[in-house]
Order: structure tokens, then C-alpha cells, then sequence
């Protein structure tokens, strides 16, 4: 759930900047992730995953997926389970349906992986946000307010965050937890315990860069603080801000897969990964099939979302060259 | 009585054998449990014996555990098959009791023989005190109060007990003369109004003994001083569980019903229901001598009901009704109402519980195990609803559509499929439906509090003991349940004074048969303006270890083990 | 240094302010939760008085603040005291707090949960490290190898799981229903230490799971890093075996940065606990916070956080000092 200081740590020490080669990096990078077999790979499965995830509301538009109309007629089993082999798959429900209800699984778990991608993207964009503006004005600005924005974040990264994550939740959801106010919920809190550490990283490449001889270039040129943030340091740090993000996605679903078992989710019928995961867990003896598919999904994307950071960690350090 | 979330909090019922499965052969379990003397027996259960104290025990499953084990009471309830356990025993006490012809004076006369765990006798004054401890309402909270209600005790303008409980005393002289100790051995109830079935309502652990020097208040929960064949040893744990060793001063010839058999008990709390039943299936190491007094979740369900374990599973229809309350503040027309009530598919929540191996469909609020329960359908649309009906009583009263309410639950993985089942029916009827999970733990203090409550609430209700007595006062009666900070048991912020005259006169009523005829009344009415919607009438599937002997579920107990008997190999 | 110290118990201050005002202040009605069925407003301004709600945020944190110089009483009233000393729960300093939901005081609760956190903590850390940091080795040696692809490979899809999702598999299939792994529980290590061992090796390797991938990971790339230095190449040029050059070089200069981001990672281990915990039934610091959320038990929930913190931060600064040690270049003055 919480981003362990190791992961960073890997990113921090295998992405360092983009250092200029004479071609331009980006067509170095991309020559290097599609030399990359695994890295190729993981790219197409979160491309598919990605655009299932877009698809599957436009699915539910024109009635092809349905995650949410209950079926009972079709969950007569001892005990609730599936009518038939496979949790009761069939041509309607290639998946087969959930035990109890009798809901599509195949549509639930599509309709998950659009909430979740979407939470997942829209706290990593905060994070990202927030991460990289609060490094950069650390990093540049220096002396005091360096100092106050650090104390700051060492406050923050203090608060162990799954608890807090869930302490809060009586606090910022009210009652009744609206859904809204469970995607606002998750989003911020996500994004507030975990900028600290992608604000951290930037920060001590802007404190390198600050010295190199491009920046000191442009600030005798006469070039104003805002120009040096935004032309000069920013662009720079590009790779280790997309590293990060690229495996902050997995952590954030990941995340949110433990606050719904814990019971922090959207309220059904509308399913999120997590939450058709939970469901399914007690169900490994009795509807093996059931259990079997949401946890392939999650696993899925948490593996390729993990893998591509690896290999655009790896792409974007020449050193791996040398090998 | 208090309500249920997930499995099981208190109950008492007439039951009409409804024990055991179709098919098996009936138990001859005592006697040869009789031969297994000694062992350690495990109880593992879900949800934690939070309050031990008999003052504070108001769950069937904690009544259940205690009253066999630390807490006797005046009277109790046989450990035996079928219906005959619901007809009341003497325990503690020497008979049943002698009621004056008013039913207003009660007396009983305690044995001789019923020990505390060091010896001492139990005496008159350990009952008065330990029922005296009920009116300590800020500190002995949680359990139930049919003492403030029943004994004549002195009330205010507003209503109130003016006795505030034994640790500050005020107003002891006016409870001092409710109960009487002509001698230690013999005890005297003088009740407020008539109550003919009193030698029933001291079943309760709230109506147990507790000695005045062992008290320690709150914190009493961990340290229950036994007159019963077991006693705590060492320091209970009200959220892990402890272990229960013999009472040394018990003397079995002093008890007619518990048999003791294990030297020790241990309680063990916390495990999911999954994981409780994954061991038991399993059925390794201690598991082999495990009861639990948690369901089967329906995920175990069809494991559970397979042939495999038919040797050491077991269900029983608990006496828990399944009820949907519409508030009829926030839903003041009474065709919205019924159009709830006709749209629901009982049918379908049977299923999203787990099918019916776990329950069946009921449109009563009073049990079928009670005498009170009349078979009726009070809108002809079967167990299945009728979304259209529904729809079309909306249309023909001129609602506008779609009409929007919030339904609340306690959040669970189960009750999540039960609500989607509703939300689902109701909004192919007209009405736009809010689903509200609520945190489990804290679902009857939302529900309860008028400022939070929903349109539509679930609960789950089983009576105290076998009488529509403890099902439609404690429920329907808007005069004793709402106040301004709260609805109590009321969610439907139901207070119709017709309603209340009938519960009245109905109260008064000495003739049981005409009295349980008189809940029915009232239940089908309440009914029919759609203020209560029931469900579904639970059943409790169990499955225990191979060297459990003895195993019965008592439906007098809310369908829970019964430890009395219970026997390990 | 002193200025490290200091800093730090500033630091504290300023959590435990920040998580009073977060969980105290905020609109919920504790007293009606610990009010029950049969609840009347008496009852419940009685039961806001006993629990010590109705007085203001800043005097309640005054007298948290209090309570860890002095002693304090639950319910703080001096009439019962004298009447019923019996029914008055005594906390010594420094108190904690007392928690309605399991009425004892906090720290009674804590006391018994920290074992069983420190356990599972230090079990799982001593397994991942012991793991990762030999499979890292074995991969970085094996480069591009079957067994490095494997050990990744394996590692990455074990971290992929959500840790709930292994616990309740490692719990319920894997122990219970086919006894490959011993029935997971909590027993004291002086009373039973290899029951101790055998109960908590099912967490251990629960937890241990989401950081295996990353140390392994993380192994492998330092001494690759390091394998690429001047200093190893001359001493393979000098004409030493490469695999004693690398481990013997190679493996110092890998181990000191694992160790500090080790000992990062356990210091935020402790919230990290808490699914496992939550998921095995241990009765550990971070499941008794959550089990306290449920309850609206706001002193548990505080100290629950404010110890989870003071680990972090003083875990960091002990990693700070460790990195002076390690490397010389460090200091602090």
C-alpha cells in the first residue's frame, strides 16, 4: 500500500537526468525500450489494459457489458454459487457471474479497471503536480524556504499512511459516503502521503542541475527564476517525474484494492477492482472460477504498470549500456 | 432483544423442532456425550463476547455462552431438542417460581447449594444487587432494561427511574422495596404492572446474580465472578476471548441442567467467519474439539452443506427476522410506502444470503417459531414482489417519479449483494435508490439517530423469550423508543397511537393465547401500511469438529450451541 | 546532534498536534457510539463527560500532554474515587489514554499489541533482507541468466498480489485447509519460542513478499553498479576470480546503502503491518488501530499514529547517524 522507501530508492538510483548525447534523448530512450523485449511487452499489456479500461463505459453506454443488473435465477447452487461449471459462464456471461447475485464478472471487472485507472490517474497527476512544484521551488529557492517545505514533508512522511488512509475515512466521508465523495477522498489522500517523496527526488536533481552548466548559462544570459524552473530544469527532470509515475499507478491500485477490503469503496452496485476482488476471495473452494479472475486482473496490471517502469528506468539510464 | 449484524445477537423462541436437518436421524447425543468427561472444548466465533457482565450481556450468542458457564440465573431454559427447550426450568432457583393471582408479585426460592467460585452461598441480596446494577445506566450500559420498566421502582414526572444504580445510590430506598429478602434463600419481585410471564424474563444474564464485593463497574466485563460450573481463568479479554476452568464449588447435584462435561473452555475471538469455518472444515489439531457460534458465511455454504461434512453440520432456524423499517416521516404516503413493500423480491434476497439453506421468505415480523405467527400475504404478490404493481400504485397515487430515497445497511459482502438486489427491484419500480453502507460496529447508533436515519433501514430483531411480547413493544411502541436524541429500536420513527392503544391493551391481556393473537394483529397491520417490510426468516448453519459430542442447538438460545451438553472426545 | 534531538521532539509535537486536532476535532459524536441502544440525551452528555469530550480540543490535548508526567483516573471523578475506588481505572505515567471500546487504558492495549508488532516486523524484515539481498547476489552474478530472469521474474509477480490477497491465501488455503504452513497465531516467544516462530511464519513471509522484488531488485542493480567501478575493474586487471572480486568488493559497497534504505523501510513498517495483521487475527499496534477507527476510539487512534511516526523519525535519524558511520563522508555537526 505505502510506496516502501525501496522503490524509490530504486528509481532514484537507476533514472538519473537525461544527460544531452547529440541525438535527442527522447529517440535514445525509444530506440532502447524497443530493443527491450519485457519492457515492449508490459507496453502493450497496459496499452490494452488502458484502453479497456476507456472503453468499458462507452461498453455500458450502448448496453453491450452490464456490471451492475442483478441475475438470482442464474446463482441456484448449494450455498448460492453459479448455476453450471466456470461460475456459470455461458455465451451472455463469458466470465461467468458473481455468487449470490448473479452479475456479470467479465463486466465488473472491466468497469473496475476504469474506476481504478481513473483514481490511480488522477492521484498520480496530483502527486506528480505537487510532487514536482514543491521540488522544484525546494530545489530552487533554496535557504528558508527549502528548509520549511523539508520540514514539512518529513512531517508528512512520518504518518504511516494505510492507517491514516483509513483513520481519515470516518473523518472526510461524512455520512452517507456519497461515491463522489469517495473519488474525491481517494484521490487527494493518495496523493497527499506520497508527494513527498517524488518532491524529495526532485529536489536533489534540481540541486544538482542547479549547478550545472547549462543553468548557469542561461541565469548570465539574464534569464529570470520562473525561466530556469520552467525552460531549463523542468524538462529535465521529465524522466525521473515519468519513472515515478509509471509506478506510482501500481501502488495507488494496489492501494486502493486494500482500503475496499477494508471497506473504503465505491458503495454497489458500481465495482471496483478491489472490491470484486474481496468478494471473490472466500469463494476459492466453492466458485474457484470467480476467485481465479478478478485477482488475474489485478495482478495483471500491477505487474505490467511495474515492469514498464522498470524498463523506462532502465532506457533512460545510459549506464545500463555498458554491459 | 437486541438486533443482529452479522451473526447472531440474542434470542429466545418457541420453536416447533425446527433443530437438526431434514433426514437425520434425531441425536442420542447425551448419553454417549456422557461418557466423555474432561478435554478442552474451543469456541471460535467472529464477533467478540464484548460484554460478559450478565448486566451489560444482550447478544443471543454471548446470553448463550454465559448462561451455561458463569452466570445462573432463577430460572432457565432446558438443554434439550426441539420445542420442549423453550418451556422455561427452574435453575438457581428451586421452581419456576409463584406469581400472585395480579402477576404483579413474584417469589422464588433459591437452593441451597449454588455456590460462588469461593464457596459462599448465593443469597437473596446477590440477585438484588446484581439487578440493581441495571439502573447504573453510566456505567452498566448495553444491556438490556426490562428491570427499570418492570420493577416497582419509583419514576419521575418525565418518565425516568429516579434510582441511579447501587454505586451512587441515589433513590436506593425506593428500589430497596421492589425487591424483597425475606431470607437469603428466598426472593420477592414486586413489579409495576402485571407481567405474566416474569419467570421467563429472568432467563435473562441481566437478571444473574453478582456479588457486591466482586463488582469492579466497568471492568467487571473481565473479571464475571462465577456461580456457575465454569469460572474465568485469569483475566478475560472482552475483544481476544480467555479460558474458562471448573468452578471447584459448583455442585452438579445443584444444577439439573448444565452437565460440564469439558474441564476447561476456551474462547477465542477475531477470526473471520471465512477463516473460522476453513479450520473447522479443515478439521486439524484443535479444531476437532472447535464450536462456533458464528453462521456459515455463504461462501462455505455449499462446502459446509456437502456430504463430506453432513456427519458435523447442523442448522437450525434461529428465530431472527430479517426486516426492512420505511420511516414514516421521511416517507409520509402510505402508497409509497406499500409500493416498497410490493416491489422487494424476498425470493431473490433468500438468494444474495446464501440461498435456502440460510433462510426463507416471511412476511411476518414475528418468527414462525412463535405462537404469535400467522402465515399471510398482505398484498397477494407472493415471495417474488411485483415491480409493476408498484410502479402502478405510484402512478395511480400521483407521485412523481422517479422517488428518491437513501437505504441504509450495515456494509458487508453479503449485505452489498442483498442491497444491490433492492436497489436493483426498487428502481424498476420508479423509485431512484441511494445505497448507504454503514460501519457494522456503529450500524444501530446511526439508524437510530433521527437527524442520520434513512428512508428505508435494515435490521434484524429475534425476541427475548418465546413471546410476541418482547417482538412488537420493544419495536413498534414510539412512546417508549423515541425520544429527541433518538428513534431506539424505531427506525421507522413509527408512533401511531392506535398502534399504541393496541399494544396497550394487548399488554393487559392475562390469556397467552388471546395475547399472541393480539401481536399478530398488530404485526399484520403495521405491515400492510408498509411500515415494517419483512424479509426473511434466518436460519443458522453450523458445522463443528469430529470430536465434538453432544453437539445440540438450542432454539430457545437464538439457535446457539449449547454448552450445557456439549462434550469433546 | 543535540539540534537532531531536538529537532525531533519538535517533530512529534507537531504530529501529535496535527493528528489531535485531525481526529479530535472533527464532527463525530464518540459518546453516542459508547451510548448504546436504550440512549437518552442524559445518557449521552454523561457519557461525553465520563470519556472527557465536553471540554474543549486544546484542554483535552493539555491533558494528553499532561498524562504523560502525571498520572491520571477514568472517569476522572473525584466523588466515585471516594466512594467506589474500585470502579476508577488507574494509569500510571506516562498515560496513553483510555480506550472506551476495550476499557482498559491505552496503555495496557498497546503494551500487549507491540510485541506482536515488533514480531511480525522484524521477522518479515530479517526475512526479505536475508532473501533479497542473497537472491539480488545470486541474480546480479547470473546476469541475463535463467535463474536471474527467474528470481525477478517470480519475486515481481509475488509483489504484484496486494498483500491482503497473500495473507488470506497463505491463511486460509495454504495453512488451514492444506496445513503446508503452520496454523498462523501469535504466541509469547518466552513462553513458546518455536511456536512463536511456527505461528508467525505465514505473516512473516506475507509481508516479506511486498519487499522481496524490490531488495532483490535493488541488490542486483548496486552490484552491478558497483561491479562497473574502477576499482573492481582493477582488481579483475590485477587478475582475481571475478566472483571473489565481486563479492568481496562488490558486496560491501552494496551493502551499506541497503542497510540505510533497510532500515527506512522498517520504520514505516509498523503501518505497513497493519493488513497483515488485520488479516492473520494478530492483535498487532496497526490492526488495533483499525479495529479502534470502527469504534470511534480516538485515544487509540491517536497513539496508535503518534508511535508509528516516532518510529519513522527516529528510525531516520539513527539511519542519518548509521550513514556517518558507514560513510565517511557524511557528518554531522
Amino acid at each position: 500500500m505505502s510506496v516502501p522507501v525501496s522503490a524509490v530508492d530504486t528509481v532514484v538510483n537507476v533514472a538519473p537526468p537525461v544527460r544531452i548525447e547529440g541525438r535527442s534523448p527522447s529517440s535514445i530512450v525509444w530506440r532502447r525500450i524497443r530493443q527491450d523485449r519485457v519492457t515492449m511487452a508490459s507496453l502493450y499489456v497496459v496499452a490494452f489494459l488502458v484502453l479497456l479500461a476507456v472503453a468499458a463505459p462507452f461498453l455500458k453506454a450502448f448496453k453491450v457489458i452490464d456490471p451492475t443488473t442483478p441475475h438470482p435465477e442464474l446463482v441456484q447452487g448449494v450455498g448460492s454459487v453459479p448455476t453450471g461449471p466456470f461460475s456459470g459462464a455461458s455465451a451472455a456471461h463469458w466470465l461467468g457471474v458473481v455468487p449470490g447475485v448473479g452479475q456479470d464478472v467479465l463486466a465488473r471487472v472491466l468497469y473496475g479497471l476504469t474506476f481504478d485507472f481513473s483514481i490511480a490517474l488522477a492521484a498520480t497527476a496530483l502527486t506528480v503536480l505537487l510532487g514536482a512544484t514543491i521540488g522544484l521551488v525546494a530545489g530552487y529557492a533554496g535557504r528558508w524556504v527549502d528548509a520549511t517545505l523539508g520540514h514539512a514533508m518529513d512531517l508528512i512522511l512520518a504518518f504511516p499512511q494505510l492507517i491514516m488512509l483509513i483513520a481519515l475515512s470516518p473523518v472526510f466521508l461524512g455520512q452517507p459516503p456519497q461515491n463522489t465523495r469517495v473519488v474525491v477522498y481517494l484521490i487527494v489522500v493518495l496523493a497527499v502521503f506520497a508527494w513527498p517523496r517524488l518532491a524529495r527526488l526532485v529536489r536533489s536533481e534540481v540541486l544538482s542541475a542547479r549547478e550545472q552548466d547549462y543553468v548557469m548559462a542561461a541565469r548570465s544570459l539574464g534569464a529570470g527564476p520562473a525561466r530556469i524552473l520552467w525552460k531549463e530544469l523542468l524538462p529535465n527532470l521529465r524522466g525521473t517525474v515519468l519513472v515515478y509515475a509509471t509506478i506510482t499507478m501500481p501502488v495507488f491500485v494496489s492501494a486502493q484494492a486494500a482500503l475496499a477490503y477494508l471497506g473504503i469503496s465505491l458503495q454497489p452496485p458500481f465495482p471496483t477492482l478491489g472490491s470484486v476482488l474481496t468478494d471473490s476471495v472466500p469463494y476459492v473452494t466453492s466458485d474457484p472460477a470467480y476467485f481465479f479472475v478478478p485477482g488475474v486482473a489485478l495482478v495483471l496490471v500491477v505487474l505490467s504498470f511495474n515492469l514498464l517502469g522498470d524498463g523506462l528506468a532502465d532506457a533512460l539510464n545510459p549506464r545500463s549500456d555498458r554491459f | 432483544m437486541r438486533f443482529v449484524i452479522a451473526c447472531g445477537v440474542v434470542g429466545m423462541l418457541v420453536l416447533t423442532g425446527c433443530t437438526g436437518k431434514g433426514g437425520k436421524a434425531p441425536q442420542t447425543g447425551n448419553a454417549a456425550a456422557d461418557q466423555h468427561r474432561g478435554g478442552t472444548l474451543y469456541v471460535n466465533t467472529f464477533r467478540a463476547y464484548t460484554h460478559l457482565d450478565p448486566q451489560r450481556n444482550y447478544y443471543g450468542d454471548a446470553i448463550a455462552f454465559e448462561s451455561r458457564t458463569l452466570a445462573r440465573t432463577l430460572t432457565t431454559f432446558p438443554a434439550v431438542e426441539g420445542a420442549s427447550s423453550t418451556d422455561v426450568v427452574a435453575d438457581a432457583a428451586t421452581d419456576t417460581g409463584t406469581r400472585s393471582v395480579d402477576a404483579k408479585t413474584w417469589t422464588f426460592t433459591i437452593r441451597p447449594d449454588v455456590k460462588w467460585q469461593d464457596g459462599k452461598s448465593v443469597t437473596c441480596e446477590d440477585f438484588k444487587y446484581g439487578i440493581s446494577r441495571t439502573f447504573a445506566t453510566d456505567i452498566i450500559n448495553g444491556g438490556p432494561i426490562y428491570a427499570l420498566d418492570y420493577l416497582n421502582v419509583p419514576h419521575d414526572a418525565s418518565g425516568q427511574v429516579v434510582y441511579n444504580g447501587p454505586f451512587k445510590k441515589s433513590g436506593q430506598a425506593g428500589f430497596d422495596k421492589s425487591i424483597d429478602c425475606p431470607s437469603p434463600n428466598k426472593i420477592v419481585f414486586h413489579l409495576r404492572h402485571p407481567v405474566a410471564d416474569f419467570n421467563e424474563t429472568v432467563t435473562l444474564p441481566a437478571f444473574a446474580a453478582v456479588r457486591q464485593d466482586k463488582d469492579t463497574g466497568a471492568k467487571y466485563d473481565s473479571a464475571v465472578f462465577s456461580d456457575g460450573p465454569y469460572m474465568i481463568k485469569g483475566k478475560w479479554d472482552p475483544v481476544r476471548g480467555g479460558t474458562l476452568v471448573r468452578n471447584p464449588d459448583w455442585v452438579a447435584s445443584s444444577d439439573d441442567v448444565r452437565k460440564a462435561y469439558p474441564d476447561q473452555i476456551v474462547a477465542t475471538f477475531g477470526e473471520s467467519a471465512d477463516t473460522v469455518y476453513q479450520k473447522l472444515e479443515s478439521d486439524n489439531g484443535s479444531a476437532k474439539n472447535t464450536v462456533t457460534t458464528t453462521s456459515a458465511p455463504p461462501a462455505a455454504a455449499s462446502t459446509v452443506l456437502s456430504p463430506a461434512m453432513q456427519s458435523r453440520s447442523e442448522s437450525v432456524t434461529d428465530g431472527y427476522i430479517h426486516y426492512l423499517s420505511v420511516n414514516v416521516q421521511k416517507v409520509p404516503q402510505k402508497q409509497v410506502r406499500q409500493a416498497i413493500a410490493m416491489a422487494v423480491d424476498r425470493t431473490a434476497y433468500v438468494t444474495a444470503w446464501g440461498g435456502s439453506a440460510l433462510g426463507s421468505p416471511t412476511n411476518s415480523l414475528i418468527s414462525p417459531l412463535l405462537k404469535a405467527y400467522t402465515k399471510y400475504d398482505p398484498f397477494g404478490v407472493g415471495d417474488d414482489g411485483d415491480t409493476v404493481r408498484a410502479k402502478a400504485v405510484l402512478e395511480a397515487a400521483g407521485i412523481k417519479l422517479p422517488y428518491s430515497i437513501t437505504y441504509q445497511y450495515p456494509k458487508d459482502l453479503t449485505q452489498d449483494k442483498l442491497s444491490t438486489n433492492i436497489k436493483s427491484e426498487l428502481e424498476k419500480a420508479g423509485f431512484k435508490v441511494t445505497l448507504d453502507g454503514l460501519n457494522p460496529d456503529t450500524y444501530y447508533d446511526v439508524t437510530a439517530n433521527p437527524r442520520q436515519t434513512g428512508h428505508v433501514t435494515w435490521a434484524r430483531w429475534a425476541a427475548d423469550w418465546p413471546s410476541g411480547s418482547t417482538v412488537i413493544p420493544p419495536l413498534l411502541d414510539g412512546r417508549a423508543n423515541i425520544s429527541a436524541e433518538s428513534l431506539g429500536n424505531d427506525a421507522a420513527a413509527y408512533n401511531d397511537p392506535l398502534t399504541n392503544k393496541a399494544i396497550d391493551s394487548a399488554l393487559s391481556l392475562t390469556d397467552s393465547a388471546a395475547q399472541q393473537q393480539a401481536w399478530s394483529a398488530i404485526d399484520q397491520q403495521v405491515v400492510k401500511d408498509g411500515v415494517i417490510i419483512p424479509m426473511m426468516a434466518d436460519k443458522a448453519l453450523y458445522l463443528y469438529g469430529s470430536h465434538i459430542k453432544g453437539f445440540l442447538l438450542n432454539a430457545a438460545f437464538g439457535g446457539y450451541v449449547d454448552l450445557a451438553v456439549t462434550a469433546v472426545q | 546532534m543535540l539540534r537532531r534531538v531536538t529537532a525531533i521532539v519538535v517533530m512529534l509535537f507537531a504530529i501529535s498536534i496535527v493528528t489531535f486536532l485531525l481526529f479530535f476535532a472533527i464532527p463525530r459524536d464518540p459518546a453516542r457510539l459508547t451510548c448504546g441502544k436504550v440512549c437518552t440525551p442524559q445518557l449521552i452528555a454523561q457519557n461525553r463527560h465520563t470519556l472527557g469530550y465536553d471540554r474543549s480540543v486544546p484542554a483535552q490535548y493539555g491533558a494528553f500532554l499532561k498524562g504523560l508526567v502525571v498520572s491520571r483516573n477514568f472517569p476522572d471523578d473525584p466523588q466515585l474515587e471516594r466512594t467506589h475506588p474500585e470502579l476508577i481505572t488507574h494509569c500510571h505515567a506516562p498515560c496513553l489514554g483510555y480506550s472506551p471500546s476495550q476499557q482498559t487504558t491505552v496503555n495496557n492495549v498497546m503494551g500487549q499489541a507491540a510485541p506482536v508488532t515488533l514480531s511480525l516486523t522484524l521477522g518479515a524484515f530479517v526475512l526479505w533482507i536475508v532473501f533479497g539481498v542473497g537472491f539480488g547476489i545470486l541474480s546480479a552474478l547470473r546476469r541475463g541468466k535463467v535463474l536471474d530472469k527467474l528470481l525477478v521474474g517470480v519475486s515481481l509477480i509475488g509483489y504484484s498480489f496486494p498483500t491482503f490477497f497473500v495473507g488470506l491465501i497463505l491463511y486460509d488455503i495454504v495453512s488451514v485447509k492444506y496445513g503446508l504452513l503452520p496454523t498462523p497465531q501469535y504466541v509469547s516467544p518466552a513462553h513458546d519460542p518455536l511456536g512463536w516462530a511456527a505461528g508467525m511464519l505465514a505473516p512473516w513471509i506475507t509481508l516479506a513478499l511486498a519487499y522481496l522484488a524490490l531488495y532483490i531488485r535493488l541488490t542486483r542493480a548496486k552490484m552491478l553498479d558497483t561491479m562497473t567501478e574502477d576499482y573492481i575493474r582493477t582488481a579483475r586487471a590485477k587478475g582475481l576470480r571475478a566472483h571473489r572480486v565481486t563479492l568481496k568488493h562488490g558486496l560491501r559497497a552494496t551493502l551499506a546503502p541497503i542497510v540505510t534504505i533497510a532500515a527506512l523501510d522498517i520504520a514505516g513498517l509498523l503501518g505497513a503491518a497493519a493488513i497483515t495483521e488485520t488479516v492473520f487475527n494478530l492483535n498487532g499496534i496497526g490492526s488495533t488501530v483499525i479495529a479502534a477507527v470502527k469504534d470511534a476510539d480516538l485515544p487509540i487512534i491517536v497513539t496508535g499514529v503518534l508511535i508509528a511516526a516516532a518510529a519513522v523519525v527516529v528510525l531516520n535519524l539513527v539511519v542519518d547517524l548509521l550513514y556517518g558511520v558507514i560513510d565517511p563522508k557524511v557528518r554531522y555537526s
